[in-house]
């Protein structure tokens, strides 16, 4: 294979690995947006908290790494349960403003938490996988990257079975329609809220731990990483299951290919342009239905 | 509209009688420093609770435009050797026509996309400040700035950049500030801008264009906080891409939201405080966010209209309160 | 007499629903015209179209013979065309005199505080001028928000079903107010859905159904037009649901 294709090709890998992790953030953002009408900032501290503490699990307490991993989310799953009850339920039909405030305030304090605990330098997930490099018809790949991708590739469909097939799923899709409808015929609705909210935790905790063994975490990272996120939905169309993932995978692609063929340093502002070009010409989003 | 004891002119001249007095009484200058940038931060809070506080739309923005500001100036004066007298006005027209640009593409927009998107353009400049290497010299930023000396004609040239001159200079800046945003807030616009946040739909329907006050509050606000930055970055004498940190943000949010949005004074005492109170707690700087991620998620859900004016009200007497304060 | 307000062939279409198809109407000062139809037949939708919140798919709006139709809503209203909504709007935590000085503000009133304060006494809440408007009750806030829009000094008023939910003293009150403004010169479009409003005030009368217009004249041509007793009943029975 030439190497331009080579070359090429690993940078669409990269980019579809890490398109499926914003993907999988983005999906639980759109809920609580579409359900809670929240914009939770907070939300990328939820990927880098999976992240760490599935290093933390790990490294320091010498978990193997298999069960380490849902151990991470089971434990930001908590986390969402306990900011559930004492913060968000609070802030149930509050305005935009006020729920703002609160997501940024909650980032801050959990980005530090995190600071506090791990310190400022980036760690990596140590994965049991063997470096060795595999060669697919001339890209090359690691045993780690395909781990990390069935693993991701899989939870975004169980994601989007959940929400299409399962009851809870309905009742969220009914609540994001029509919240009073919704509870006059018995869906409970704050049951649902923490459901959406959990569910939304766990994604990105479950992202941040699959690819920390992949891209290193930093205490810091939560607000780029929620950003990005936002990124997405916005292209996505707030509150579209189907636009966040869609629009995470071209993120990730068109950052990759950024990245590779411009400059790496301003590969970030890919999105932030895209947010701002949607905006101006298609502000519902890409991909319009709801 | 509604005016609180503190907000009373004899509370106001008895203020600025006693800021004047400042640097005859406190000799030390590390607190001369916090005053000095508490001053600054007071034309960013109050130019912030104009879009927050009056218009009712939550900018993320500001603290680029403070950066912008800041870097304006520099390169300015780095460039061109133009001074802090130029630097300060050019900042705030670059800032101010920055936001212009801004805002014809995003101030149609309302709620979680207006705020997403003033974060993104955060972002973008701060990309810019750190990756632009040619012009801002990336993270090594852009050192040597001075503070220039006063000439007035007939007096000769004089030096103002020792902590106790520079101080005067700020608080002339912060006073002036104040004056302009409170004749501004009083006027027809100030109205206006109460109208679109109370109910925009409604105001639309009366005539009020949103689009337009919204304009007049994110410009000026953003000229305001570049001027701001451009004081800062002269004081400090050297700007980097740290500038751009969300961190300032939430430090600019908490000292209108604890000030108490919406009120001008409010978010003015909440910059002196939360410039003091965290050099106070100097310990790590760590705990220092922690407990400004807590007290703005507490402010917000409990504290709507701030600390500062409940803790008076109830610690002035009541008749005071009845016979000063006008009907709400 | 060329119409003060003019509406020609308004059609609008939101994907594949027809929410309003050709319709027309002409409006003359002092005059008062009611529109009504049976629920989701797209008389709010009309009053959309003519302050600029919705764009008509086709057809003009017109004010003096000038053209509404793509002006956006904040200039429509300082045009002189102003209305109140169905769901009552008003500026919740403001006093009543600062909330309707809103729309002398917009004109550019010398002294927005003195409309302010006719447009109160107009409608009878002069006394309640300190009082916070989330305070009043609710008959008390549709007459806040007719308020609001006399104080734009408007040469047409566009009231949504302003009698709802009032009780008969309420709607007499109001139907007094309507009348009074009638004399003074305003046109006045009504969507109303009380028939017993409708019938004592209006000069005449439209009838909306599936969008399209299907009567129009005097209310009691109106009353009695076989089209629009089937489209409220759907059946021919006695136009006793009709009357007062």
């Amino acid at each position: 294979m030439s190497v331009q294709l080579a070359i090429l090709g690993q940078h669409l890998l990269n980019g579809v690995l890490v398109g499926c992790a914003y993907a999988l953030i983005a999906m639980g953002l759109t809920m609580i947006f579409g359900v809670m009408n929240i914009a939770n900032f907070a939300h990328g501290e939820f990927y880098m908290l999976g992240g760490f503490l599935a290093f933390y699990l790990v490294s320091l307490v010498g978990l193997n790494y298999f069960v380490a991993l849902p151990t991470a989310v089971a434990l930001v799953v908590l986390l969402a349960v306990l900011l559930q009850h004492s913060i968000f339920r609070r802030l149930r039909d509050a305005p935009t403003m006020t729920t703002t405030l609160v997501t940024i305030g909650l980032s801050i304090l959990l980005e530090h938490v995190a600071l506090l605990l791990w310190g400022p330098q980036p760690q990596s997930v140590p994965t049991p996988f063997p470096p060795s490099p595999i060669n697919l018809g001339g890209i090359y790949t690691t045993p780690l990257y395909l781990f990390s991708m069935a693993v991701t590739a899989a939870l975004i469909v169980a994601g989007h079975l959940v929400i299409r097939r399962t009851r809870m799923g309905k009742a969220m899709r009914a609540t994001f329609q029509n919240k009073e409808a919704s509870a006059l015929v018995g869906i409970r609705i704050d049951r649902i809220y923490m459901l959406t909210f959990v569910f939304g935790a766990a994604l990105a905790a479950a992202a941040g731990a699959v690819l920390g063994g992949f891209i290193p975490v930093e205490p810091t990272m939560g607000g780029v990483v929620t950003l990005k996120a936002f990124v997405v939905v916005i292209l996505g169309g707030m509150g579209s299951f189907f636009g966040a993932i869609v629009g995470g995978l071209l993120l990730g692609l068109a950052e990759a290919l950024g990245a590779g063929y411009l400059s790496s340093g301003w590969k970030d502002a890919i999105g932030f342009f895209a947010v701002i070009l949607v905006l101006l010409f298609r502000p519902e989003g890409l991909f319009r239905r709801a | 509209m509604r005016e609180t004891p503190a907000q009373h002119p004899i509370a106001l001249l008895a203020t600025l009688v006693v800021l004047l007095a400042v640097p005859l009484v406190v000799r030390d200058e590390y607190f001369l420093h916090l005053f000095i940038v508490s001053g600054i931060f007071v034309i960013v809070a109050i130019s912030l609770d104009l879009m927050v506080g009056y218009v009712g739309q939550l900018s993320l923005a500001h603290a680029a435009f403070f950066a912008l500001g800041a870097y304006t100036s520099a390169l300015l004066f780095v460039r061109f050797k133009w001074s802090m007298w130029v630097g300060i006005p050019a900042a705030g027209l670059v800032t101010a026509l920055a936001a212009f640009l801004l805002g014809l593409v995003i101030l149609r927009t309302r709620g979680h996309r207006f705020i997403i998107i003033t974060v993104a353009f955060s972002e973008i400049m701060k990309l810019a400040a750190t990756n632009w290497v040619d012009v801002t010299r990336g993270f090594m930023g852009l050192p040597g700035l001075q503070i220039p000396t006063l000439t007035i004609p007939g007096i000769g040239a004089i030096d103002i950049a020792s902590k106790e001159r520079f101080y005067y200079v700020v608080l002339i800046a912060a006073v002036l500030t104040f004056l302009a945003c409170r004749a501004l807030v009083r006027s027809r616009i100030g109205r206006a801008f109460v109208l679109v946040r109370e109910n925009e739909v409604l105001a639309e329907s009366l005539g009020i264009s949103a689009f337009r006050y919204c304009m007049i509050a994110f410009v000026i606000g953003a000229g305001l906080a570049g001027a701001a930055g451009s004081l800062y970055a002269h004081y400090v004498g050297f700007v980097s891409p740290d500038l751009f940190n969300f961190s300032w943000v939430t430090v600019m949010l908490i000292m209108v939201i604890l000030g108490g949005k919406g009120t001008l004074v409010g978010p003015a005492l909440g910059a002196v405080i939360f410039t003091f109170l965290p050099e106070l707690l100097r310990e790590a700087l760590q705990w220092r966010m922690i407990i400004f991620g807590t007290i703005l998620i507490v402010a917000t859900l409990f504290m709507p209209r701030g600390i500062i004016f409940p803790l008076l009200e109830h610690l002035v007497p009541s008749r005071w309160r009845t016979r000063h304060a006008r009907a709400a | 007499m060329p119409a003060l307000l003019e509406a020609h062939r308004i059609t609008v279409r939101f994907g594949g629903l027809t929410a309003l198809s050709d319709i027309d109407f002409a409006l003359q000062a002092g005059e008062v015209l009611s529109v009504i139809g049976p629920n989701g037949a797209g008389k709010t939708t009309l009053f959309n179209v003519i302050t600029g919140r919705v764009r008509p798919t086709k057809g003009r709006v017109q004010l003096r013979g000038t053209d509404l139709t793509r002006s956006p809503a904040f200039r429509i209203a300082q045009l002189g065309v102003v209305r109140t909504f169905q769901k009552t709007e008003v500026f919740g935590q403001l006093p009543l005199i600062d909330g309707v000085s809103a729309g002398a503000l917009a004109r550019g009133d010398a002294d927005p505080t003195a409309s302010a304060r006719e447009a109160l006494a107009t409608v009878g809440l002069a006394a309640k001028a300190h009082l916070a408007a989330h305070q009043l009750s609710y008959g008390d806030q549709r007459l806040l928000e007719l308020a609001q829009a006399l104080a734009a000094r408007p040469a047409v008023l566009l009231l949504d079903e302003p009698a709802s939910g009032m009780n008969h003293q309420e709607s007499t009150h109001i139907m007094r107010v309507i009348s009074e403004l009638r004399t003074r010169g305003l046109a006045i479009m009504l969507v109303e859905h009380n028939m017993h409003v409708v019938m004592n005030i209006s000069d005449r009368v439209i009838v909306i159904n599936y969008g399209k217009k299907i009567a129009e004249g005097t209310p009691e041509h109106v009353r009695n037009d076989p089209q629009v007793i089937e489209a409220y009943l759907g059946v021919d029975r006695p136009s006793d649901a009709l009357a007062s």
